[in-house]
């Protein structure tokens, strides 16, 4: 679902034309001390201020930290492109403003269509590590590391997401311990290990699935008996994954 | 014992009562003592007249009237002698009665009294013995002229059903599938004339198979035949008069076949055991009982090879072989021996008892081959093994060869196609020649040394499919040997079926298009190991990454499948599955964000059977 842009552009303009205006006014008071142009841009804020013409223009981030907040913004707004495009202004201005990584990692991760892709997003959030640290990057970089097929990377970072403490990803609240858990049994499933699947699922806070490997009895899920292990472990980590995942 | 008790036909002398009664205290005094208690007493009649009539020394005359010749008693009965003396002379007569069992040739005395002329009758006990030529012979002396004697016509005596007669069925026991036999034994005093039973059997676990004489009855005429299901009616009867004397041993051999595992009491039932005087004998019954265990010892004969030939390497050939009993189904295995019979590699293990085995010969020659083929039933084996036999190979020139493979009913196996070549090769076409009842062709690529080569193969005709290999490039297949393409073949036949696959109809060509000639192919062989089991169980799992939901993980878990990949669809394109082993399969699907909703099915087919999974994902 798309949101409703139209609130948050107003006060967005509104705060950052304040904002623009009043740096405006200082720069140009800096750069020119007489006061001639003072009234007319006085003037020029009030007018925008009253929301005339205000459809035409767009706010401009000046720094990394304005376009990295910008950036997460496009992105809880699901606008990942502009997320990405911020991101990356603010990593043109500071090459080495990890934050700014950590959204862009996510913005990629959410826009990846193969696992090349999730390749390009992993490896930001490795960058990222270089000088960032915490579950926001350890989880976006487990969950791309899935993607790419970096199975064992997968589980490197989702358990050291989860080593981390209790994680809520702050900018889509919906991802959280539970997901590194699933990130986790997820990667060990896709490797053949369906015994370390079904401990990382079963250590989720979550349904515990009651199935043991040695007990054939136990390969239901849902009431629905399952003739191997491994696909009983499965069809666990699909119910999981239906109601849990992201 | 009263109709025993001894009747005296008399005719009365008043005139000598007195003497009468004399006599009859001497017989009581001991005078008598041949004759049986009761019977011992006798009484004077009147004298003959007649014109022969004489006094002084004339002989006297003795006549029997009974028994009179014909008579057939029951032996132990009490009979009745009954003869008349008379001397003219009217002196006493010492008589003598006696009994012979065999014609006359020998005589027992049963009586020595002293009689007046008269008629007498003598009670007397007959012998509970069988005898047809029974005589009774009376003397009459007078002490003056010499003894004169009379010997009756022949009777006969039966003996009568008072010992004891047993009759008694064996035990024995044996397995399931074979045929055991108990054996009827008879223990009799009475002299048995025929014997008519019944014998009730459990049905569920044996089958009557058939009545055989034995020792004492092998002279008889047997008769038997089914009264009702686990009851079957056996008469014994001599052709000709023929009687089973007294003793004991056995006369009947009962034939089962034992259809399951138990026990069954086998029981003679309303037994008549007739004597010779068609009196019903005494008889008691004893059942026996036949045990069926698991099983008898499986038994396998080598047909073929049985040595001496010499077969050639890398072709097939097919090992005969004839196994039976056991319990249950037999399961075989065939080895091979490349040193004589010192030791043995399996050619094929738990083989179906079909008599016959598609062998694919070693292509390593030898002069001390051997088969051993063995059967067994699970608990017991038994094994024969052929003569030493050779094999040799064909060296040189250029040769495709199929390999050989096992399976499940409804798999799909894979063979590797080989290649041998002396020539270096542009391009190569073959026919594959199989039994289309157990095999059909399902796909093929070139890899190995003819990774690089096109291939495109097809089924042609029913049981043969053509292979076409070339070289669209400037590149030919080195002179070597080794794997060029592997080929997937379905397997549709039950458990037990075989078939060869023979590369035919070869073409090579070289660089230049020129056709080699001689191309030679091997045969490989496919064994169906087990029965098509149903559709194949998919079992479709697609996991949403949880910080990419559009990227989605599709696993497939089969169970009774084809073996193969299974076929995995998102939507309209197409997803490649990998294997996780065991049956499991991974692959990776990304949506476009324009994508509201996607269904993923997995399909798995084996033989006509197809099993699918589905599940549709939304945003």
């Amino acid at each position: 679902m798309k949101p409703d842009w139209t609130g948050v552009w107003m006060s967005e303009r509104v705060r950052h034309l304040v904002s623009r205006g009043s740096r405006g006014l200082r720069r140009r008071g800096a750069d020119r001390t007489s006061g001639r142009n003072f009234v007319p841009a006085t003037l020029l804020g009030l007018v925008l201020l009253s929301g005339v013409g205000c459809a035409d223009r767009e706010r401009l981030p000046l720094t990394p930290e304005e376009f990295t907040a910008r950036g997460w913004e496009n992105y809880s707004a699901g606008e990942l492109d502009r997320a990405v495009e911020d991101f990356g202004r603010a990593i043109g201005i500071d090459g080495g403003f990890g934050p700014a990584y950590v959204g862009l990692g996510w913005a990629q991760l959410g826009l990846a269509m193969s696992p090349s892709e999730m390749g390009t997003a992993a490896a930001t959030f490795g960058t990222a590590a270089a000088s960032q640290s915490g579950p926001e990057v350890d989880a976006g970089r487990a969950a791309a590391e899935l993607g790419a097929g970096d199975l064992a990377a997968a589980v490197t970072y989702a358990q050291a997401a989860r080593s981390e403490g209790s994680f809520t990803f702050a900018h889509r609240p919906s991802i959280d311990t539970t997901d590194l858990f699933l990130i986790e049994a997820f990667a060990f499933a896709a490797q053949g290990q369906f015994e370390d699947a079904l401990a990382a699922a079963d250590a989720a806070p979550v349904t515990d699935s009651g199935i043991t490997a040695a007990d054939s009895g136990s390969w239901q899920v849902d009431g629905t008996s399952y003739p191997t292990f491994e696909s009983a472990v499965l069809a666990f980590l699909h119910q999981l994954s239906e109601e849990y995942a992201g | 014992m009263d109709r025993f008790v001894s009747v005296v036909r008399t005719r009365v002398s008043r005139r000598l009562l007195r003497r009468t009664v004399f006599v009859a205290c001497g017989i009581l005094l001991g005078v008598l003592p041949g004759l049986l208690p009761g019977a011992s007493y006798s009484v004077e009649t009147a004298p003959p007249s007649g014109p022969g009539a004489a006094l002084g020394d004339t002989p006297p005359t003795v006549s029997i009237e009974v028994p009179g010749g014909g008579e057939q008693y029951e032996g132990g009965s009490r009979q009745n002698i009954e003869y008349t003396v008379f001397d003219a002379d009217e002196q006493p007569l010492t008589v003598t009665i006696e009994h012979s069992t065999n014609g006359g040739t020998s005589w027992q005395q049963l009586l020595a009294t002293t009689n007046t002329n008269g008629s007498f009758a003598v009670g007397w006990d007959v012998p509970n013995t069988t005898y047809a030529d029974g005589r009774v012979r009376v003397t009459a002396n007078d002490g003056v002229t010499g003894p004169v004697l009379t010997v009756s016509n022949a009777f006969s005596v039966v003996a009568v059903g008072s010992g004891t007669n047993t009759l008694t069925v064996g035990t024995n026991s044996g397995g399931v599938g074979s045929v055991a036999t108990l054996s009827v034994g008879l223990a009799n005093d009475d002299v048995v004339k025929r014997l008519e039973m019944d014998v009730v059997f459990d049905p569920e676990i044996l089958s009557f198979q058939g009545v055989s004489r034995l020792g004492r009855a092998v002279a008889f005429e047997d008769t038997s035949f089914v009264v009702t299901d686990g009851t079957v009616r056996v008469l014994l009867e001599p052709p000709s008069g023929q009687t089973i004397a007294e003793g004991s041993g056995s006369i009947l051999s009962l034939s089962f076949q034992l259809d399951a595992s138990g026990q069954s009491d086998v029981t003679p039932s309303g037994v008549v055991l007739t004597g010779v005087a068609e009196n019903a004998l005494d008889v008691t019954p004893v059942a026996g009982v036949l045990t069926v265990t698991g099983g008898a010892v499986p038994v396998i004969s080598l047909v073929a090879p049985q040595g001496g030939e010499t077969l050639v390497g890398g072709g097939v050939e097919t090992i005969q072989y004839v196994a039976s009993g056991g319990s249950g189904d037999l399961s075989v295995t065939i080895e091979y021996s490349a040193n004589g019979g010192s030791s043995y590699v399996a050619s094929g293990t738990d083989l179906v008892n079909t008599g016959a085995f598609l062998w694919s010969v070693p292509t390593a020659p030898t002069t001390g081959g051997r088969i051993r083929v063995t059967a067994s039933d699970g608990t017991s084996s038994a094994s024969d093994e052929s003569g030493v036999f050779s094999i040799t190979t064909s060296s040189g020139g250029n040769v495709l060869a199929v390999g050989s493979a096992d399976g499940a009913g409804g798999a799909v196996v894979t063979v590797p196609l080989t290649m041998t070549n002396a020539d270096e090769l542009k391009a190569l076409q073959f026919d594959l020649l199989f039994d289309s009842g157990v095999v059909a062709f399902s796909s093929a690529e070139a890899t190995g040394r003819g990774a690089a080569m096109d291939l495109t193969m097809q089924t042609v005709a029913v049981g043969r499919a053509r292979g076409v290999m070339h070289y669209s490039t400037e590149q030919a297949l080195g002179v070597g040997s080794g794997e060029i393409a592997t080929i997937h073949l379905q397997l549709l036949g039950t458990r037990g079926a075989q078939s060869v696959v023979e590369p035919t109809a070869i073409l090579l060509s070289d660089a230049d298009a020129n056709e080699i000639p001689d191309g030679i192919g091997q045969p490989g062989v496919i064994t169906v190991t087990s029965d098509p089991v149903g559709p194949p169980r998919v079992d479709l799992s697609v996991l949403r990454n949880p910080g990419r939901p559009r990227h989605l993980q599709v696993f497939v878990a089969v169970s009774n499948g084809s073996g193969g990949t299974p076929q995995v669809s998102a939507g309209s394109a197409n997803v490649t599955m990998a294997s996780l082993g065991g049956g499991v399969f991974v692959g990776t699907v990304f949506l476009d964000p324009s994508v509201t909703s996607v269904t993923v099915t997995a399909t798995d087919t084996v033989g006509d059977a197809t099993g699918t999974d589905s599940e549709t994902v939304r945003y």
